[in-house]
């Protein structure tokens, strides 16, 4: 498996970014005008070590390429608090679709 | 009755999943995308410096929300910083004139970190109001800046608008000295929105 950034970049899942602004878009009146994301920051070097640890079979190669306009740092109680949702989390997430995939195969 | 929102960079990362999750919700969708949107069927063909294109497809629906995704990325902006600054300013400015224009209730503005220049994370804790990121050269992406500009322009256009909301998703720092940062910024300055100067929850 290639994931094309440096070890010490930080990336973050779509998939709650996308939750977030159908959030936004649906809510009858936002009390705030800014919100921090809603989702984790995910360094590549934790996530190769996790995979690789969930999945002793997968070698994971990080590449050298630099994120740009990334989260380096992200609080997402504000958005958390006010919409009453409570984030699973990015290594919960990985570590129950491992178990599930490991129940399917 | 359905809700309609316009998705703006409807076939990127973003824009694809957040429309999958809306379709899902029941609203009625209108993505554009400017060359990807040859992958997506979903998508309407449309570049949004293309005022002309926008103002039809604004008289023909009738949009209670605006997700603004579209934006030409950092490492693409680096190789054509002239394209960069078409859509990144040029093609924001079509969307706010129109929402302003169209009465859209709010625009959803995808931000990033850029915003706020190019300091680390812990050097943020020193900014007490977010001063304009500087290029290093010509030909660094305009991002950070296109991203600042579109603030202000919001801000001038709520002026004269009412009500319109926009939603910034910024995505960077130490929580509490961001909100110290945007204080000025959230003062709330129309009907409708409760906005607050310290965005921290209660507990």
């Amino acid at each position: 498996m290639f994931i094309p950034y440096r070890p010490d970049e930080t990336l973050v899942r779509v998939d709650e970014i996308a939750d977030m602004l159908a959030a936004l878009t649906s809510a009858q009146c936002c009390s705030y005008r800014i919100y921090n994301s809603f989702g984790d920051c995910v360094k590549p070097a934790e996530l190769k070590e996790q995979i690789e640890s969930l999945n002793p079979n997968v070698r994971v190669i990080l590449g050298n390429a630099a994120v740009t306009g990334c989260a380096r740092v992200i609080d997402r109680s504000l958005f958390a608090w006010e919409f009453g949702v409570s984030p699973v989390g990015f290594w919960q997430r990985l570590r129950t679709e491992a178990r599930n995939l490991r129940t399917t195969v | 009755m359905t809700h309609s929102v316009l998705i703006t960079g409807g076939a990127g990362f973003i824009g694809k999943r957040v429309h999958a999750v809306l379709e899902r919700q029941g609203w009625s969708i209108v993505s554009l995308d400017s060359e990807a949107a040859r992958l997506d069927r979903r998508c309407l063909l449309c570049d949004i410096t293309d005022a002309r294109q926008l103002e039809s497809i604004f008289r023909a629906h009738r949009f209670e929300r605006i997700i603004h995704a579209a934006s030409i990325l950092p490492t693409a902006a680096k190789l054509d910083p002239h394209k960069a600054t078409e859509v990144n300013i040029g093609g924001r400015l079509n969307i706010l004139e129109r929402a302003a224009r169209f009465k859209v209730n709010r625009v959803i503005y995808a931000s990033s970190g850029s915003v706020y220049g190019t300091q680390p994370a812990s050097k943020l804790s020193s900014f007490r109001r977010i001063s304009l990121p500087r290029p290093k050269t010509f030909t660094e992406p305009p991002s950070g800046m296109s991203k600042f500009w579109v603030r202000h322009m919001c801000e001038s256009l709520e002026l004269s608008l009412l009500p319109c909301a926009w939603s910034w998703s910024s995505e960077q720092g130490d929580f509490g000295h961001i909100s110290l940062a945007e204080s000025d910024f959230r003062q709330p300055r129309f009907g409708g929105i409760t906005g607050s100067v310290h965005p921290i929850p209660p507990g």
